[in-house]
């Protein structure tokens, strides 16, 4: 099943009838260059940027934009604006903008808003109108939720639900949860985690979620079992309404139905268990409510620090998908073999990977050694023209008599280091194993034309292990070269005689663990792992000695998306260091402790699952975490292509 | 109850690509040859418990990667080591030639507060390939380097048939005890007192 990718609002009655309204009702003409300069009286009392919604189920596309809170006379008015022409946003039309702007809405004619904040995650709230619909979540991604309830507080009269301390309603003169829910003749809402009756379209996310909901309880802590045990004892209306709500009226996306599902869930779990995060109290505590943590991003991110790391999957990680086979591949193509939305094709790559008989004619595209662009005939002919031009190469070597090498030391111990690696890299898959196996020598082969070709690099260990996947898979020489190359564009500075390219993303690495999960940052430090050695091998070589082979293959070509980051790698190793935290620090793990314990993890990651959290991490962090990568950073391209492989003092 | 700095002995297998040193580990550790070992990257380590008059140690026993490229990595692994094992293959001599090399850097990134004493044991392995015929470095020539770098101990050995590994590796153990000591006799402070319940003294007797 694919899913559809973009829930369209334009063609949904109610979306159309919602921005009629507020049409109506607009007093103000909230033009984003005129926002501050009052007019008739207006003044904008409260401003947040990097306010986001998030208009498909996809995490990574958001729309950021700026929420403003704006007094005229006496009534009190909300607007958010999306951002024209962000950059680092999901491609969206303007059309597309235009659909979620929430312009001049009153608070007339807001009946409530929800403050939810996820275990891990950024803070978010849902408006519910008067006339029953609801905007989609708006996450508060520079924090300030707090201070936003606090101002409207201070305009119109906002009550607390007496059944749930997130729930807050506008103008609450008299019983409102009892007349909002007459008002929208609805039946008594029946809560969502007990029966998703009409949640057709996402019923299997919902599902797997679930499951993975109710596997992670069972590794986690006992007292959230008995929740689901136990009865619930309450209903609170406020919840179920928004959640009714949101299901009612097809506003709200596929995305927000999963994060209001989930809220229920954690809701309930919250009312029977202890597993709270501090920051759903903050509220509650006086000790954790100043206005400072909520308005720098670290207090965003310290939500992230919380135990219940598991959860944000459920938030954020987009289920995997079965992997692209050759029937949608088609899809992809027009007529002469064009990838017509190469964005569309690596996110849908990114989620599900390739069917295998598909790598061989999709990983070259993924790689950047075909254009997408590119027809099959222009496909054809560029391999014909490599496929001469890596003969040409190879032949520089080739020709090279015993009586030349013999004066030759350095390419006699290239050769040497070359032969001694391919003799013993995934020998025993049938594919390079056994005596004479002719795949081992074009290994070999293509390992000594690559030194050649890039002389200053040469070759080094590690590489052996990235080409073998791609000759397995390409099971051409020259394609497989030409795919080599490509990679190597990317990974080249792993290998190089300073170790830069490993340093800067063990570095990164170390950046984004002090972002995404401080208290495994700090014992690193206080047990004076900040190196992160032991994740040496992991980024070198891609996980290739984590995984076997097939999963290898899968990862790799997720990898290569660049989707939704080009460094999701590293988010992948945060993902797995975060998984075992409890082990690491509750068994207090050295340096030699921890660097056994990782290796042998080799065999026993869940590929899907890791990915799935390493997706919600890079969400997270946003650019937070894009600013904590250093630029140049493999994979991505090279900053100065000039001195890159610098040659210095050493034989090899 | 002695300390920990007592009973864990850290020995580092340096040496070429390709020299053996995964094997020589493994052998020794698990009796197993296999010739499928991949190369390593990064580093690894295995541990074998060896007793020595009365008293137990555990022998952590690092194996990393052979290329000069990742020499830099160095520093994380080499520190606290008790013994260096410098590895050749004596079929190529290059891997000979490099010993000194691997010996220098070892001191520099190490930092043994003793340089002059810390112990090294040098191997020669693959003496079993070819039937010897495809040597390429006597041991004339091995033992001379050897006596040239303040007698360290040598040994040739065959990691594939097991030849003379484990003579070579209690020969590690016990180097690599005597350098922990004399290191407990300069360096008192590095005595964890605080998993000791007795008084250094008497802490080994027990």
């Amino acid at each position: 099943m694919l899913e559809s990718e973009l829930h369209d609002l334009s063609d949904d009655a109610d979306y159309a009838a919602s921005q009629q309204q507020g049409s109506a009702s607009m007093m103000l003409r909230s033009d984003s260059t005129k926002q501050n300069s009052p007019r008739d009286g207006a003044e904008v009392v409260f401003s947040k940027e990097n306010v986001a919604i998030h208009p498909t189920q996809f995490a990574s596309e958001r729309i950021s934009g700026r929420l403003k809170l704006i007094k005229q006379s006496s009534s009190l008015f909300m607007t958010w604006i999306p951002y024209k022409g962000h950059s680092s946003e999901a491609r969206l039309s303007d059309n597309e903008r235009n659909l979620y702007t929430i312009r001049a809405v009153p608070f007339t004619e807001i009946r409530s808003i929800r403050r939810h904040t996820p275990a891990l995650g950024w803070q978010y709230i849902i408006v519910v109108l008067a006339s029953g619909l609801a905007y989609p979540p708006l996450y508060f991604y520079s924090g300030g939720v707090k201070e936003f309830l606090a101002t409207i507080k201070q305009h119109v009269l906002l009550v607390r639900s007496e059944e749930d301390a997130n729930v807050f309603l506008v103008n609450d003169f008299q019983n409102t949860l009892q007349r909002t829910l007459s008002s929208l003749e609805l039946p008594r809402a029946v809560p969502l985690a007990c029966g998703p009756s009409n949640m057709s379209v996402d019923e299997s996310i919902l599902n797997e979620n679930q499951e993975r909901a109710d596997n992670d309880v069972n590794n986690g802590s006992s007292s959230v079992t008995h929740f689901h045990r136990r009865p619930r004892q309450k209903v609170d209306p406020a919840r179920d309404i928004s959640i009714q709500v949101l299901e009612k009226f097809s506003l709200v996306t596929k995305f927000a139905r999963e994060t209001t599902s989930q809220l229920f869930r954690e809701n309930q779990s919250n009312g029977f268990s202890e597993r709270r995060t501090p920051i759903q109290t903050n509220l509650d505590h006086p000790r954790r409510s100043s206005h400072v943590e909520e308005n720098t991003s670290d207090e965003s991110c310290h939500a992230l620090d919380s135990q219940e790391f598991d959860n944000l999957s459920l938030v954020w990680g987009k289920p995997r998908q079965p992997p692209l086979g050759s029937e949608e591949w088609l899809i992809f193509l027009d007529s002469e073999g064009r990838v017509t939305d190469s964005e569309a094709l690596r996110k849908r790559v990114f989620y599900g990977g390739l069917d295998h008989e598909l790598r061989n004619e999709v990983w070259g595209l993924l790689l950047g050694y075909y254009p997408y662009e590119s027809t099959y005939a222009e496909r054809e002919f560029l391999k014909s023209v490599k496929k001469s031009e890596y003969e040409n190469i190879k032949n520089q070597w080739q020709s090279i008599s015993s009586a030349q090498a013999k004066r030759f030391t350095k390419f006699r111990e290239r050769k040497g280091l070359i032969e001694k690696d391919v003799v013993r890299t995934d020998r025993s898959l049938p594919f390079y194993e056994g005596d004479d196996n002719p795949n081992v020598n074009i290994l070999r082969d293509i390992l000594l034309t690559y030194s050649f070709y890039n002389f200053d690099l040469g070759y080094c260990q590690g590489m052996s292990d990235l080409l073998s996947p791609i000759l397995f898979v390409m099971d051409d020489e020259s394609e497989a070269f030409w795919c080599f190359v490509a990679l190597m564009e990317r990974l080249g500075p792993n290998f190089n005689r300073d170790q830069n390219g490993m340093h800067s993303q063990l570095f990164a690495l170390s950046k984004l663990v002090e972002l995404l999960d401080s208290p495994l940052h700090n014992y690193f430090k206080q047990h004076d792992c900040l190196n992160y050695f032991f994740c040496f091998r992991w980024i070198l070589i891609q996980f290739k000695r984590e995984f076997e082979y097939e999963k290898t293959m899968r990862l790799w070509e997720v990898l290569w998306t660049h989707y939704p980051s080009e460094h999701l790698h590293l988010y992948l190793c945060v993902a797995i260091l975060k998984r075992y935290r409890g082990k690491i620090v509750g068994e207090g793990m050295d340096f030699d402790t921890l660097l056994k314990f990782i290796n042998e993890l080799s065999g026993h990651i869940d590929l899907d699952a890791t990915l799935r959290d390493a997706e919600a991490l890079c969400i997270c962090a946003g650019e937070n975490g894009a600013a904590r990568i250093p630029p140049g950073t493999p994979p991505s391209l090279p900053i100065d292509d000039g001195s890159v492989y610098a040659q210095q003092d050493e034989i090899l | 109850m002695p300390s920990r700095r007592r009973t864990l002995l850290k020995v580092i297998i340096l040496g070429d690509s390709g020299v053996g040193k995964t094997s020589l580990m493994n052998q020794y550790v698990n009796k197993k040859f296999s010739n499928q070992y991949k190369a390593t990257i990064g580093a690894d380590f295995l541990t074998k418990e060896v007793q020595f008059e009365d008293r137990l140690f555990t022998l952590q026993i690092w194996d990393t990667a052979g290329q000069e490229r990742f020499q830099s990595l160095g520093v994380a692994f080499y520190r606290g080591a008790d013994c260096c094992v410098l590895v050749y293959d004596v079929n190529s001599m290059k891997s000979f030639d490099n010993l000194n090399n691997w010996r220098e850097e070892f001191l520099i990134q190490a930092s043994p507060s003793d340089p002059e004493n810390f112990p090294f044991v040098v191997i020669g392995n693959k003496i079993d390939i070819d039937g010897g015929n495809s040597r390429v470095v006597s041991e004339k020539k091995a033992r001379a380097w050897c006596a040239s770098k303040g007698n360290i101990p040598y040994f040739e050995t065959s990691a594939k048939e097991g030849i003379n590994v484990e003579e070579a590796f209690q020969c590690i153990a016990k180097n690599a005890l005597k350098s922990g000591e004399e290191e407990e006799l300069y360096l008192p402070d590095t005595i964890d007192v605080g998993n000791s319940s007795q008084p250094r003294a008497t802490g080994c007797e027990c």
